[in-house]
């Protein structure tokens, strides 16, 4: 089947009733894509529709090209700039998208997409993974560099915290990597789900366990290992609680953040009393790794 | 994750009904991201508005995870819910298919106001108003 494009540039204020006629002409909907949401207030629209190439397409596009014309009569301003025609062949559409996931190596763990073949070399462990829409593809930077924290890092027989575990990547590397007691944690309800498929999908249910929830308390563990790979603000925020779900010795590794707040973070870990042992830089991400010392000076308590 | 974005796409679409034919697909192929993801997603969370056009504005990221917001109906939609109509004038010049006033214009210009870039309420007005007369669709007092 082949589709023509119309695709046109309106303004904010004419978009609507543009789309309306789009779409009372037979379109299945229109689309506007824009490179930044800082272009969304722009007054500037580019809208595409698509319509079946067959022997109505000339009418409609008549009557289009007349009704977008006439929206000047009603007060409207469709910007004037006319309409370009562009024909598409009909494509797989919905799974173009997996030619972009490939095996990935990191360290010893090879993130597979459930979808590919992949024969492992002796020594690495193959993490089965279906993206969704949920975070955590292994494709970002600060994901690698939490990978081969956990590998670095995770002794076997480890209790290990994955604070926003989004797809689950993480906590499955722990269990893969000999932990004996995973929990993810995660905020998002799609993310949750997406998470225990995964960990279905790579069979480490009896060690890997997904929680709905937004604080490290909800795991309801004193870990070895707690991976929070979030974003700055929610790290430091945070930076007490991940402390306070740590074993004395424990190690928390925190990522997702930017070069810039680095030193924000390193503040908020201190004032949570751990120690930075490793910072790792990937682009513009950084990562920090701080440990729990065992014995903690404990502030003197309040004399009532 | 503080991601990259990669681009932002701003969908039409029918509730409850999108699939990967277009105009889906074509708008969300360039960017590879997981469309039978969104498809189901969008459907379940719209599936109380069939009938109806219901936008939808996702975000992606460069490791091609994306996250998608509902917006408010097109003013078309609004304007003829407000006439009670089902569809609208393919001749508006000639054929009114419906009114509606002053006070119901008002409170959809109210509505679109996030996302009409419009600097006042009485600019939102002209521009529902003149979406109103090209849908077939007279403005009373």
């Amino acid at each position: 089947m082949r589709w023509a494009e119309i695709s046109l540039v309106t303004n904010s204020e004419a978009a609507d009733a543009v789309t309306n006629v789009l779409i009372s002409e037979g379109s299945g909907g229109v689309a506007s894509a824009v490179s930044s949401p800082r272009d969304l207030g722009n007054s500037r629209v580019p809208l595409a529709a698509y319509f079946p190439v067959d022997d109505r397409l000339a009418a409609i596009l008549e009557r289009i090209e007349s009704r977008i014309e006439a929206l000047g009569d009603m007060g409207i301003n469709p910007g004037g700039a006319g309409f370009t025609v562009k024909f598409v062949e009909d494509a797989d559409w919905a799974t173009a998208w997996k030619s972009f996931f490939k095996p990935l190596v990191v360290g010893k763990i090879v993130v597979k997409p459930t979808w590919e073949e992949f024969q492992a070399k002796p020594g690495q462990l193959i993490l089965e993974l279906d993206p969704g829409m949920a975070f955590g593809t292994g494709n970002h930077p600060t994901t690698q560099m939490c990978l081969m924290a956990v590998q670095r890092y995770l002794e076997p027989g480890d209790i290990m915290l994955d604070m926003g575990c989004g797809s689950g990547i993480l906590a499955i590397a722990g269990a893969l990597l000999g932990a004996s007691k995973v929990v993810g944690v995660e905020i998002d309800p799609v993310a949750v789900k997406a998470a225990k498929d995964n960990v279905a999908a790579n069979g480490v249910e009896s060690i890997v366990q997904i929680v709905e929830a937004d604080t490290p308390s909800a795991a309801g563990i004193e870990a070895d290992l707690v991976i929070a790979n979030i974003v700055a603000d929610v790290i430091i925020g945070m930076s007490a609680e991940l402390a306070a779900a740590l074993r004395p010795n424990g190690i928390l590794v925190v990522s997702g953040i930017i070069e810039e707040r680095r030193d924000e973070v390193a503040d908020a870990l201190s004032d949570a009393r751990l120690h930075i042992i490793e910072t790792t830089a990937e682009g513009e991400w950084i990562s920090v790794a701080a440990a729990k010392p065992t014995t903690v000076n404990r502030q003197p308590s309040t004399v009532q | 994750m503080a991601k990259k974005i990669m681009g932002v796409v701003k969908l039409q679409i029918p509730a409850g009904k999108a699939t990967p034919a277009p105009p889906v697909g074509p708008a969300l192929a360039q960017y590879q991201i997981n469309m039978m993801e969104f498809v189901k997603s969008y459907n379940e969370r719209t599936a109380g508005q069939v009938g109806t056009i219901v936008p939808v504005e996702i975000t992606i990221f460069e490791d091609r995870t994306f996250t998608y917001v509902l917006k408010t109906p097109p003013a078309a939609e609004l304007l003829k819910k407000a006439a009670g109509i089902e569809t609208a004038s393919g001749v508006p010049n000639r054929q009114k298919v419906g009114t509606v006033t002053r006070a119901q214009v008002r409170e959809i210009a109210q509505t679109k106001m996030p996302d009409l870039n419009a600097s006042s309420i009485e600019s939102a007005m002209r521009i529902i108003e003149g979406t109103a007369r090209s849908a077939g669709i007279e403005v009373v007092d």
